[in-house]
């Protein structure tokens, strides 16, 4: 009888997701876990094999690597004279190619993970960019160089670039999904979405984005409403995308426990994939506290990459 | 009375639809509520889940039998349901008996009694019924009250039934029952439809027919009961309309009933409230002629009570209280007056005027200007020749003139046509001082004379007096005699008016009358007849005289109260008639005359205490009238649909919003199939707004009276729009529309301006009526007689449309144009030559307000009246509509138009100083190039 069109629910956050929001809630996560605020009292971390990564290679570093005779075009500086005098030729003092490592994040940004179920509630995409915004912080402050494969995420590599991070983490909360950047080899990739595409989707991604490093980290963002279903009656369901008609389902509390079934198994599914590909999985929900939240991926990673040093 | 019995519908058709309501449940059923809509990016996790049907749960029972309510109240509404009076459903015997009581009483009751016994007609049809018509006072005295007739005459009758303002006569009507007992005897229910009063002995009529079966007595409600009034003999007893009984109030109502003084058009000159009203006791009516004591032009007809006309509530007045103009002729000599009053003539009169008529002391010209009913021309003053010509006509038009004698020092001028006798050139002195006669006294006033009953005695004493020329005595009527038979007044009828002369002087020398209370009387007697006012006879006390009087009818008055002239006006009454006889056929209320006396006959005076039926002693079944009125209920139908339907669509926005927050907005945001529904249905049932008065009000209307001449009309139509297009185009009005009105149709309200181009047409009363109404609640009249007379002409010459019109027509006090009127500067400056038209020879009069004319065209004007009319008679719309008139004229006239709107819309608002200095300056140089030329 009703003639109005669909009823939107809640489609807007009542959340102001500024920069400062990312930052004060980071940061309060950051403080209350033991484990990631000792960042900012210079303690060393065992997290991840923070540090320079020596590349076994001559190159510009600090560490000597061999000498070697002086070539034409090599800059006269760089002749070591104290070697050099002991014989006729001229040694060049070659030092090793150290770099450090780069870790690279992909944040998805798509209208999935920009779906508000409830006004009060930070979406998956919220949940995820603050986790993000940590975990930046955190590589920062441990010397790791950090990239975004999220094209709209500026890089980030010194502790003055936070701000800037913050602000393109907000800023990106109202744009939508853009296209990943490929993954970038020698790196350690984290993956953050709600990958609730198939599998043979996600399969790609993950292979595209973790680009053979055989290591990295999957952060399987999922919305409670999502998992629990909080419904009842008759519901028109309709997937994201404005094509879809949607499919009425008449009662909705009939459907959950097949529902949680098929999710539970799509999940599973997808931490296989992390397996295959090396990955560390971790689901989080974003109704958890984000120390939590926090403290998990902590585990997750000294226990797999940390102690691996 | 079962309420749901008398339910009926005006379209009943519209009721099937409520065959539909079961469907709707089982389509509330099949059509399940609307889902909620969610997004879930997990969407194709749920797909193909199949779930058992399970709406059976979505919607409460109770909602859906709101919606089915709601869908039968609208059905309900469509139908058009109203309350009607339950009909019996079964009649026994071959007839029904309908008696019709025709009295006075049901004067208000007469639509209720016709619809009544309308329906009851329809219901014996209906069975096939004949039915038994009795009127308790039937049509003539000769013709049986009791007839037996088809539906179809009897349905005729009832229409033609006609309200005969006196009692029934209940014991007539018995012994007629009696005699026609065949025909009474075919009824077995007898419906009386009554007026509420036992008049009579109805209780042994209603006994009577109790013998033939059931008596139903229709009872009105107390509000509409007849309410009497009665004269009143004051103190002294006099009728002196100071007091009046009531009868007839019986509840605590009396603050609705207002007793009202109205002239003879029924407009009201004054009322007053009771507190409490006790029948058959004096009222003080002192408040109610408080009212007219400033107000000289009032002229009160009758009184009546509540707001009922008939011929109970209304009390007719003699003309007598009407206040007569009085004028006294005088010179200029206003300076003499004021130094030695007492030996003015004047003095004495205007004293024994005073309170009776406003008077006026004037030369003859404004006197008849003014419109005097009765001249005075004082001893000393000189009637030169044009005084006497135009006094002259007056006076055979219906003046009444009074003399005293005229001023012998210049020796009576032997042309002096205007008295009543030819007198004789000296005076007659008696008792002077080398005199041994006694002074003369009055002897005796002839009982025909209009001074009858008028008292004196041996004391008025009168030294000299001017005698009649013996020989011409016979062509005047003498209407006192002094002790030597010789005439003090004498009078004679002149044309339509009378002369009168009384033959000693109006101040003590000749006589002491000028200070006794006979000559007060005199005069003001006089003022009574002045205007054909008769002698009163007085309800208390008889003179010989007046026994020997023959009344014969005048006018009457018929049982709405209305008067009506006479149909017996051969039949004879004497005083005695008039006091006693009961009313009937022949002897109707009303105004009874004879040669020179006037006797009124009021139907409240010849009735008796009032009262109300009994129920027990009736031993009836009695019902209110009241029943007959539809009770249409459609509105309350959609009232009650429109709170269903807010009702459901707010649980409706509750429930699907189940768990979440509510908002307003969202609640507005579920809209609903019924607003539509509820659109068309309220549409449907109201009444089509009238949109064409709206369009009336939103634009400046030039409206012109429709005339019965088509040529004219459109003349009208084209000269007013030529004076719109110019008002579009030179002012700032805009949406100027031209609209003729039709006054006896129309609403007048939307027009600040009405013109008239006035024809020979008769107009009913009601269009009259709405006139008046149009005028005196600010809308502006502006007649144009279009023939270029001077406009007195046109309204003293009797086939003139203006003549006609003033008689129903409440034409406030008018006077001529003023040089420095508004009119003449509201827009453009218009000078006196320039008021436009096609002719250029008539005048202009518009009432300036106050109640004295003003014809000083030099006085300023301050007063912030607007005239609500206009009269003229140059023939505007005759130049606005003729294109090939002289440009010059056509502009005048136009600029005249163009003023009279701007006069109409913004009233004295030119009047003010503001603009004084510009019009000045426009003034002077004008008058500069006069010169110049």
């Amino acid at each position: 009888m009703i003639l109005s069109k669909h009823i939107h629910w809640n489609t807007q956050s009542k959340i102001r997701f500024s920069p400062e929001y990312i930052r004060l809630h980071a940061e309060q996560a950051i403080i209350q876990t033991p484990e990631f605020s000792n960042i900012f009292t210079h303690q060393k971390s065992n997290f991840l094999n923070s540090g320079t990564h020596g590349q076994r290679k001559s190159g510009s570093g600090t560490d000597f690597w061999q000498y070697r005779e002086y070539r034409e075009g090599d800059p006269a500086h760089n002749i070591d004279w104290r070697k050099s005098a002991r014989s006729d030729t001229h040694y060049i003092r070659d030092r090793e190619w150290e770099i450090a490592q780069t870790i690279t994040i992909w944040l998805d940004n798509s209208a999935s993970m920009q779906h508000v179920y409830n006004t009060k509630t930070l979406s998956k995409y919220q949940f995820s960019a603050i986790l993000t915004y940590i975990l930046s912080t955190k590589f920062i402050y441990a010397g790791e160089r950090l990239s975004f494969l999220t094209p709209s995420i500026k890089n980030c590599t010194s502790k003055s670039a936070l701000p800037d991070l913050a602000q393109s983490l907000a800023l990106n909360n109202a744009e939508h999904g853009s296209a990943p950047l490929s993954g970038q080899p020698k790196s350690f990739p984290i993956l953050i979405s709600d990958f609730w595409d198939d599998t043979a989707a996600i399969d790609k991604q993950i292979s595209d984005l973790t680009a053979g490093n055989y290591k990295g980290l999957i952060i399987h963002t999922v919305a409670s409403e999502e998992i629990n279903l909080p419904y009842k009656g008759r519901l028109k369901i309709q997937s994201l995308s404005d094509q879809d008609e949607g499919f009425t389902i008449n009662d909705i509390t009939k459907a959950k426990i097949t529902y949680k079934e098929r999710v539970e198994q799509h999940c599973q599914n997808v931490a296989a994939l992390a397996d295959k590909h090396g990955c560390t999985y971790i689901r989080l929900t974003t109704d958890a506290p984000l120390t939590t939240a926090t403290l998990d991926i902590h585990d997750m990673l000294t226990l797999k990459h940390g102690s691996a040093k | 009375m079962n309420m749901f019995s008398a339910l009926q519908f005006i379209t009943p058709m519209a009721l099937w639809a409520a065959l539909a309501l079961p469907i709707l449940w089982f389509v509330f059923k099949t059509i399940p509520p609307h889902p909620r809509l969610v997004k879930l990016p997990t969407a194709r996790f749920l797909k193909d889940i199949e779930t058992e049907d399970s709406q059976k749960d979505d919607i409460p029972w109770w909602l859906k039998l709101l919606r089915i309510i709601l869908m039968a109240c609208v059905i309900l509404a469509a139908a058009g349901p109203y309350l009607a009076p339950k009909q019996p459903v079964k009649i026994d015997g071959d007839a029904i008996a309908i008696i019709m009581d025709n009295s006075w009483a049901a004067a208000p009751q007469v639509e209720k009694q016709r619809t009544k016994a309308a329906s009851l007609i329809n219901l014996a049809e209906q069975k096939g019924k004949k039915i038994v018509l009795i009127e308790t006072i039937p049509e003539h005295k000769n013709i049986s009250p009791i007839k037996l007739l088809i539906p179809a005459e009897a349905r005729n009758r009832v229409k033609h039934i006609q309200i005969y303002p006196w009692e029934a006569d209940h014991a007539a009507l018995l012994n007629n029952f009696k005699e026609q007992e065949s025909i009474l005897s075919k009824a077995k229910t007898f419906y009386w439809l009554g007026h509420g009063y036992n008049d009579g002995d109805i209780n042994a009529l209603s006994k009577y027919l109790k013998n033939f079966g059931k008596v139903i007595y229709f009872d009105p409600d107390s509000k509409t009961r007849a309410r009497v009034i009665k004269g009143a003999l004051n103190k002294d007893g006099k009728d002196t309309y100071k007091y009046a009984q009531f009868d007839g109030f019986y509840y605590n109502d009396q603050r609705d009933y207002k007793l009202f003084l109205k002239d003879s058009f029924s407009n009201v000159l004054g009322f007053m409230n009771f507190d409490e009203i006790r029948n058959n006791t004096n009222e003080d009516l002192a408040p109610l002629w408080d009212a007219l004591s400033n107000n000289d032009d009032a002229a009160p007809s009758y009184m009546q009570i509540g707001p009922y006309k008939h011929a109970a509530s209304t009390y007719f007045l003699p003309a007598e209280i009407l206040k007569q103009k009085v004028g006294i002729v005088s010179g200029q000599d206003t300076v003499d007056r004021e130094i030695s009053p007492l030996i003015q003539a004047i003095y004495y009169i205007s004293k024994a005027v005073e309170g009776k008529a406003p008077y006026s002391i004037d030369p003859v010209d404004k006197l008849l200007d003014w419109g005097a009913k009765l001249i005075i021309v004082p001893e000393n003053y000189v009637l030169n020749q044009s005084d006497m010509d135009k006094l002259s006509k007056w006076v055979k038009q219906g003046g009444t003139l009074l003399r005293f004698p005229p001023s012998q020092q210049d020796g009576l001028n032997a042309e002096d046509q205007l008295l009543p006798v030819e007198l004789l050139k000296e005076e007659r002195s008696i008792a002077g001082r080398l005199d041994w006669q006694e002074p003369l006294s009055l002897a005796k006033i002839p009982e025909d004379s209009p001074l009858a009953g008028i008292p004196f005695d041996k004391q008025l004493e009168i030294k000299r007096q001017v005698l009649a020329v013996p020989s011409a005595r016979d062509k005047a009527s003498i209407w006192a005699v002094a002790s030597d038979g010789t005439p003090i007044i004498s009078a004679r009828d002149e044309g339509q008016g009378r002369i009168i002369l009384i033959h000693t002087q109006a101040k003590p020398g000749w006589s002491n009358m000028p200070l006794t209370g006979f000559f007060v009387n005199v005069l003001h007697r006089i003022i009574d007849i002045s205007s054909g006012a008769r002698m009163q006879i007085s309800k208390s006390s008889d003179t010989e005289s007046m026994t020997q009087m023959g009344f014969t009818p005048y006018k009457k008055i018929n049982a709405q109260g209305e008067l009506i002239p006479a149909d017996h006006t051969q039949i004879e009454l004497s005083i005695q008639d008039l006091r006693n006889k009961p009313l009937s056929y022949d002897y109707w209320p009303g105004i009874y005359h004879s040669n020179n006396a006037e006797y009124i006959v009021n139907l409240g005076d010849k009735l008796g205490p009032l009262n109300l039926i009994n129920a027990r002693q009736l031993n009836a079944d009695i019902q209110p009238y009241s029943y007959d009125r539809n009770i249409n209920l459609r509105i309350y139908f959609i009232i009650a649909a429109l709170v269903l339907f807010f009702i459901e669509w707010i649980v409706v926005a509750l429930l699907s919003g189940a768990g979440q927050r509510i908002n307003i907005i969202q609640i507005v945001r579920k809209a609903n199939l019924f607003i539509p529904l509820f659109m068309a249905v309220s549409i449907l049932s109201l009444p089509a707004a009238a949109d064409d008065d709206a369009s009336r009000a939103n634009s400046l209307n030039l409206a012109y009276v429709e005339t019965s001449n088509p040529i004219v009309n459109a003349m009208a139509q084209k000269g007013l729009q030529y004076v719109a297009n110019a008002l579009t185009q030179r002012t700032a009005l805009l949406n100027v529309r031209v609209v003729s009105v039709n006054i006896a149709k129309d609403d007048l309200a939307f027009y600040p301006l009405l013109y008239w181009p006035i024809e020979n047409q008769t107009l009913d009363d009601e269009s009259y009526a709405r006139l008046n109404d149009y005028i005196n609640t600010g809308g502006m009249l502006f007649i144009d007689i279009r023939n270029g007379r001077k406009l007195a002409q046109s309204f003293y010459s009797r086939n003139q449309p203006l003549h006609t019109l003033g008689e129903k027509l409440f034409i406030p006090l008018l006077s001529p144009l003023p040089q420095n009127h508004v009119l003449r500067k509201s827009y453009y400056l218009v000078s006196r030559d320039n008021i436009g038209g096609r002719h250029a020879s008539g005048d202009i009069w518009l009432d300036l307000g106050g109640n004295t004319p003003k014809t000083d065209e030099s006085t300023e004007e301050t007063s912030q009246h607007v005239a609500s009319l206009i009269i003229g008679s140059n023939d505007w719309i005759g130049i606005w509509s003729d294109e090939n008139a002289d440009i010059y004229k056509r502009e005048n006239a136009l600029r005249f138009a163009i003023n009279l709107v701007m006069y109409a819309l913004t009233g004295t608002y030119k009047q003010d100083q503001v603009h004084t200095k510009a019009i000045l300056e426009r003034l002077n140089q004008r008058q500069q190039q006069l010169r110049r030329k």
